[in-house]
């Protein structure tokens, strides 16, 4: 009977994990890889790799059929563009320390989108064959060019049969007609709450009085608005970061309990000034013990957090088909399913391509929203996309689970074939990965209770951690 | 994996212990530091059975990339490494690893191929 | 419990007639509508192409819009369609290849051909209906099912159908048809009680029907068809419930539901009663598993015909009121249970000195 390709890697527990290309995954001793790796396995490890959807019988026949179905779903296939990023004004009342290139000061002339722009804007909305349309709004801060935002939204109103709008606003300045129109059904707002007052000031505000608007602002928006209208990223310094203990109680005054851990993004000079490869392990260290004090806190709370991504990537090792999040994805295919109109009219793929090509690194422009788009630049890109031969990712039991970043490779490393194991991606990934499995095959209840939780199920049962003997 | 945090590829730099810094030092501390340094250059071997041999040039390929610190030496069936903390038996079960892995990979390409393109016919991008 | 026949006056035909009820003052849409002309105590009478078309019913029962399956010869028309239910079936054969432990209809060796009338029928259903097609195994006549369902296609875009098949008649060469036909137009409902080959053959009292279904199974997922798998939990299978919650996972990724089921004490249900009810009252401990594992796997799970306070508080969300309102019925004390209106109740032949030991209002 066929057995379909097993990955292997050792795990904390001294055993080996293994998993295929559709993401199945169980544990084994290294006799068993013996076994497996020279063609020598028993009828036993041949039944259980059958009923645990490893082999098959003939192609064709059920068990390969489902194992190509799960693999299937798990390759990310864009869907037609339906999700649009504008920026309507670069302008910003605020100066965040790590936000350089993507701002310039309140009062700098020539950084909005001019009436020429917003004409051709609409007209390319009014081009989309889609019925259903997602605008996020962000800058600067688009709150300054409230103007804009309205005339955006009352196009996409009668131009599409649903719409849906989110703000990315500081929050620092909102007018009573700013308010009226984040009250709206279809309106959203995501801000950023850098994790408590006093790295939010640090980080942020800098003076105590725009500290206090702020949380006074964010107070209004979830009482107002509700805390499910309402989101907020926490940016962290991985360097300097402030206690897992302190983000949540923040979040949680708030109402909101899913909480997405950003690390600060430096780009051009900052970004040197740290060395990538350091960042990736410190920033590693303080997302584990995050998770650890979220573990803790769901165990004697009834209202349960989490932490956005880790929820992610943990139902995407679950399930096949969960490839909701722009981030993660295999092949990665930019340009597609959604893009940035910068305020120049340029297009992008995505936000972190547009910063590339800002700082004169690449150009990953897609043209202009007067000329039109021109997918020629990504679509070279877009080739090489994918980690299903990437040699160093066909040897790694989480390359079902994973995806791929060229965008990020190329804006960190200048270059996109830099062994996987040296970039951010790939040692973010395996950390995340790896400390998941490690949770799956937990016995602590308190684990399991938060596992259950995260992965939607009353509990989580204990034959998702399979062990071969 | 928590086993060899020195060669563990996620930890980033190769292991290049030996990098002494002469400059304040007086000649005894560099003596210590060289003396430890060279120390460090260990050497091990093992013996490739039959039935992997196939495989030892990519896998030998693959153990370098990964492990750039160590040298390695194949005569026949013989494999020497030296380099710092090349006596590792996690060394050796890694070089085992790279071997399984190049011989999985290489008898199951079929398989993937035939995988992909029947779902995403995209095979053929491969290189 | 309400009736799924009808008295009607002998009427002059030779062939299957179908006749859709439709209230006074209404023009008649297509030859098949009767208007109401008059209503005197139980007797209603029916303008029906210029004759009168004579029905029986309580004054008080509002049949308009249904549409009527009458036989010559017969006074009891059978009520295919009720305009104001979501649960109409129709039951297109008797026969069947298979002999279920639990079988709520067993099959009958004759089969009368009425399918045309059935597809007259369905075309005349309300707007965006779905229509169960049941058996017996009503693929045994699989070539006229797919010109029925064809043929209302073609007519009634909005009609969906919801075919409960035991799976052992489909082949690769039925791939094209389903997916012509549509994702959206047909929900296949297709029984599975075990990953455990002999169990399920046991099961289903048929050698081999474990390895058919696998194949009917693949013909449905590469034809992109949705797919409602039911599984009865048994004795018979209780022990096997999470495998199979696995089995799922890894071969039938592609269903839109799994749907797992409680005994219908009715036809061979009730003569096995005793060696099949499994009392999920008083031990719920693998289906709480199989829902477990499916969950999180992020296969949607349901527990049909679970009455509410037989299930553990955190699995109540997975438990619908599934139960067909003509078959429904509630006990005594559920009087004063607060999850009435949510709770499917009981089936009408369900007897509760024979089932759950541990049930009690909410
Ligand atoms: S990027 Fe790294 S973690 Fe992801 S699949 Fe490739 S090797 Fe594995
Ligand atoms: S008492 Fe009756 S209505 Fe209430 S949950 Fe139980 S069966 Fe349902």
């Amino acid at each position: 009977m066929p057995i379909v390709p097993l990955k292997f890697r050792e795990s904390d527990d001294d055993l080996l994990l293994f998993a295929d290309d559709a993401g199945g995954y169980f544990k084994s001793d290294s006799k068993f890889l013996h076994r497996y790796a020279l063609g020598r396995l028993e009828p036993s490890d041949i039944r259980f790799l059958h009923d645990h959807g490893h082999g098959f019988e003939e192609i064709g026949d059920l068990a390969y059929s489902g194992f190509e179905h799960r693999f299937a779903s798990r390759q990310y296939v864009p869907h037609e563009l339906d999700y649009i990023i504008l920026v309507p004004t670069l302008r910003c009342n605020l100066a965040c320390g790590y936000c350089q290139v993507s701002r310039v000061n309140e009062n700098t002339p020539g950084f909005d989108w001019d009436e020429k722009t917003i004409e051709a804007v609409l007209r390319f909305l009014g081009n989309l064959a889609t019925r259903k349309i997602k605008i996020e709004f962000q800058g600067g801060e688009p709150l300054l060019r409230l103007d804009i935002i309205k005339r955006v939204r009352d196009y996409c109103r009668v131009k599409f049969e649903e719409s849906e709008f989110v703000i990315c606003t500081n929050l620092q300045d909102v007018s009573f007609e700013a308010w009226k129109l984040l009250e709206q059904p279809d309106v959203f707002t995501s801000t950023s709450l850098d994790s408590n007052p006093l790295t939010h000031q640090f980080q942020r505000t800098i003076t105590a009085e725009k500290t206090n608007t702020f949380f006074k602002n964010l107070a209004a928006a979830v009482e107002k608005l509700g805390p499910g209208k309402v989101s907020a990223l926490p940016t962290i310094n991985p360097h300097n970061p402030p206690l897992p203990q302190s983000v949540i109680d923040t979040f949680l005054d708030f109402g909101i309990r899913s909480i997405y851990l950003r690390p600060v993004n430096y780009q051009g000079f900052a970004r040197r000034k740290f060395d990538a490869r350091a960042s990736a392990k410190i920033w590693n260290q303080y997302h584990s013990s995050f998770i650890d004090a979220l573990v803790e806190l769901n165990w004697i709370s009834d209202q349960p957090v989490e932490e956005y991504y880790f929820v992610h990537c943990l139902r995407r090792v679950l399930r096949a088909g969960h490839n909701g999040h722009v981030d993660l994805r295999n092949p990665n295919l930019v340009g597609y399913g959604y893009l940035v109109i910068d305020h120049d009219g340029e297009l992008y793929p995505t936000d972190e391509a547009r910063m590339v090509s800002r700082i004169g690194q690449f150009d990953l422009s897609m043209g202009d929203v007067h000329s039109g788009l021109s997918r020629d630049t990504v679509d070279a890109f877009n080739a090489e996309a994918l980690n299903n031969f990437h040699p160093d990712c066909v040897h790694c039991p989480y390359q079902a689970f994973c995806g791929v970043d060229l965008v990020d490779d190329l804006s960190r490393y200048g270059r996109i074939d830099l062994p996987k194991h040296l970039t951010d991606f790939c040692q973010r990934h395996t950390y995340i990965f790896d400390k998941i499995f490690s949770m799956i095959y937990s016995d602590d209840p308190k684990v399991r209770k938060s596992l259950a939780i995260w992965s939607g199920s009353p509990r989580f049962d204990g034959s998702l951690a399979k062990v071969h003997r | 994996m928590t086993r060899r945090p020195v060669y563990l590829p996620n930890s980033g730099e190769p292991i290049h212990k030996e990098n002494v810094d002469f400059d304040d030092s007086t000649f005894s501390n560099q003596l210590a530091s060289l003396m430890e340094a060279a120390s460090n250059v260990a050497r091990a071997q093992t013996i490739v059975p039959d039935e992997l041999m196939p495989w030892v040039a990519d896998a030998s390929a693959r153990f370098s990339y990964l492990h750039p610190g160590v040298g390695l030496n194949i005569e026949g069936t013989l494999v020497k490494f030296a380099g710092p903390g090349a006596d590792d038996p996690a060394l050796l079960q890694d070089f085992l690893f790279c071997l399984y892995r190049q011989k999985i990979y290489s008898e199951t390409l079929i398989h993937r191929r035939m995988l992909i393109e029947g779902v995403t016919g995209f095979a053929n991008r491969a290189t | 419990m309400i009736s799924l026949s009808i008295q009607v006056e002998p009427f002059p035909i030779v062939e299957p007639l179908i006749v859709r009820l439709q209230e006074s003052g209404t023009e008649a849409r297509s030859q098949h509508d009767a208007v109401l002309l008059d209503i005197d105590g139980h007797r209603r009478e029916y303008n029906f192409q210029g004759f009168s078309f004579v029905v029986r019913t309580p004054p008080d029962e509002c049949i308009d819009g249904d549409v009527l399956l009458v036989l010559p010869g017969q006074t009891s028309a059978h009520r295919l369609i009720r305009a104001s239910s979501h649960h109409n079936t129709l039951l297109v054969t008797e026969q069947c290849d298979q002999l279920c432990v639990m079988c709520s209809q067993p099959p009958k060796k004759y089969h009368t051909d009425l399918f045309d009338q059935f597809a007259v029928a369905a075309a005349l259903a309300p707007q965006g209906a779905m229509i169960g097609i049941s058996g017996g195994e009503p693929l045994l006549h699989k070539t006229r099912l797919f010109e029925m369902i064809t043929k209302v296609a073609v007519e009634r875009p909005d009609i969906r159908f919801h075919v409960l098949t035991n799976g052992q008649h489909l082949e690769p060469s039925d791939v094209e048809t389903i997916f012509q036909l549509g994702r959206e137009r047909i929900l296949w409902g297709v029984p599975l009680y075990s990953a455990n080959r002999n169990t399920h053959d046991r099961i289903v009292g048929k050698d081999g029907a474990f390895a058919r279904l696998e194949l009917g199974l693949v013909t449905l997922m590469r034809a992109g068809a949705s797919v409602e798998l039911r599984t009865v939990v048994l004795q018979q299978n209780w022990s096997d419930l999470p495998d199979l919650a696995t089995f799922i996972n890894t071969r039938l990724g592609f269903i839109s539901v799994w749907a797992l089921m409680q005994l219908e004490r009715i036809g061979y249900g009730r003569m096995n009663w005793d060696s099949s009810f499994q009392d999920t009252s008083t031990e719920f401990e693998q289906i709480r598993r199989a829902v477990d594992i499916a969950t999180a796997r992020g296969i949607r799970t349901s527990l049909y015909n679970f009455p509410l306070c037989s299930v553990p508080p955190e699995y109540r969300d997975f438990a619908p009121s599934t139960i067909s309102d003509w078959k429904r019925k509630y006990l005594e004390f559920c009087t004063d249970c607060g999850a009435r209106g949510t709770c499917g109740g009981f089936f009408q032949w369900y007897s509760h000195n024979e089932g759950f030991a541990a049930l009690g209002p909410l």
